[in-house]
């Protein structure tokens, strides 16, 4: 009687992989605006900050240069929220007082990154095929 | 000790006699072969030594003190050394010496911004810190832990939550809010979050609008405004009699030399 193999046959990479691996797939595409709220002095703010200092790295802004990226500073100890305006219409809303950076950027992707367009994915597919075909010409 | 040594001398018998007869030299040779008295050396359990050689060796054997010993099992525990190891804080100089420049930077300017940094180039960074320097404003990048070993159990302790993520601070010997502002519109990876202004830490809105404020300007509007609120009227009504009775004594003064003057 055979076992079947279960459990992970490598271990984690650590905290710092698992979100540059989140941060990969992120696309703005989908968004109009991104508004980050918060109070500086609330307790546990260090992650939405984290998530805001991610989201404004040239690599992922580039990927939507229309989606204006705002954030509201405010002082009523009021809990930090992040809302993203879709290009539909709709609005998510998430508030982000009790999740860590890697959870942020989960939702994120598990939420906003499926609504973009899959006409353009198959175009980047299209044209980063052809690119690498002329690099091997060239050779 | 445990064997001894048998030496076998072997002549070459057999082609012995051939040789002497033929007149040639003898050619001998010799075989040594070790071999062992009884048995196996007796290792695993060797016999104890001479009474003599005994003290000696007793006497010779190192000894060293326990140091388990006198110790409970929770003090011998891994686990718990593993968290002293992590509550044990790293004394460094370099950190006591930027925490104190950092804490005379907050005791010596009248006027601190704390922002927000996101992701930003070093030359963004230093196009920034040009205009502030002009205007007698300093940016300092000062870590969480530099920041909270100068301000704790000082008047500056509240701003240690601002510090949990990347911070950018500002510091200026004048009040030059208006014109900090100004600058830092320019560049939108910098968010304002807190000021601290004549010692008072006031949140970004309260930091602006006591920033724009100038004191002998503000001095006016209140005089107005007291003014404004009946403050002329109370003023006439207190001081009536007294200017009543000033002007009168002058006109009494004033006709007593204008006589004065007539007699003459």
């Amino acid at each position: 009687m055979s076992i079947p193999a279960s459990g992970s046959f490598t271990r984690s990479a650590g905290l710092i992989s698992a979100i540059g691996k989140q941060l990969k797939t992120i696309n703005l595409k989908p968004l109009k605006k991104i508004t980050v709220q918060f109070d500086p002095f609330y307790n546990n703010i260090k992650d939405t900050r984290q998530f805001l200092f991610y989201l404004s790295t040239p690599k992922i802004l580039g990927t939507n240069l229309y989606c204006a990226l705002k954030t509201n500073i405010v002082c009523d100890r009021s809990e930090p929220t992040i809302t993203f305006d879709l290009v539909s219409g709709d609005k998510i809303v998430i508030k982000s007082a009790n999740l860590s950076t890697l959870e942020l950027l989960q939702q994120y992707n598990k939420h906003i990154t499926p609504l973009v367009p899959k006409e353009e994915e198959a175009k980047e597919k299209v044209a980063q095929l052809t690119g690498k075909g002329k690099k091997g010409a060239k050779r | 000790m445990f064997c001894r040594l048998e030496v076998k001398l072997t002549a070459l018998s057999s082609s012995s006699k051939n040789t002497e007869t033929a007149g040639q030299p003898l050619s001998r040779q010799i075989f040594q072969q070790q071999k062992r008295f009884r048995s196996k050396i007796n290792i695993q359990r060797p016999r104890a030594p001479h009474y003599e050689r005994a003290k000696a060796l007793e006497f010779m054997t190192p000894f060293f003190s326990d140091p388990k010993a006198n110790k409970s099992p929770i003090e011998l525990c891994g686990l718990n050394k593993k968290y002293e190891k992590m509550q044990k804080v790293e004394v460094n100089p370099y950190k006591d010496f930027l925490a104190r420049e950092c804490l005379n930077w907050f005791r010596s300017s009248r006027m601190v911004g704390f922002f927000h940094e996101n992701s930003m180039t070093m030359d963004d960074k230093f196009e920034f810190a040009v205009p502030l320097k002009k205007q007698n404003i300093y940016i300092r990048f000062y870590s969480s832990p530099v920041v909270r070993a100068a301000v704790t159990n000082t008047e500056y302790e509240a701003i240690i939550p601002l510090y949990c993520s990347k911070v950018l601070t500002v510091f200026s010997p004048d009040c030059n809010v208006t014109k900090m502002h100004k600058i830092s519109r320019k560049f939108p990876q910098l968010i304002l979050m807190a000021g601290i202004l004549d010692g008072h830490l006031l949140n970004r809105n309260e930091f602006l609008e006591y920033g724009k404020m100038s004191l002998t300007s503000a001095r006016v509007g209140l005089v107005q405004t007291l003014q404004n609120a009946g403050g002329i009227n109370l003023n006439q009504q207190l001081t009536h009699h007294q200017s009543t009775l000033v002007t009168r004594l002058g006109q009494i003064g004033t006709s007593e030399t204008v006589i004065e003057e007539s007699d003459k």
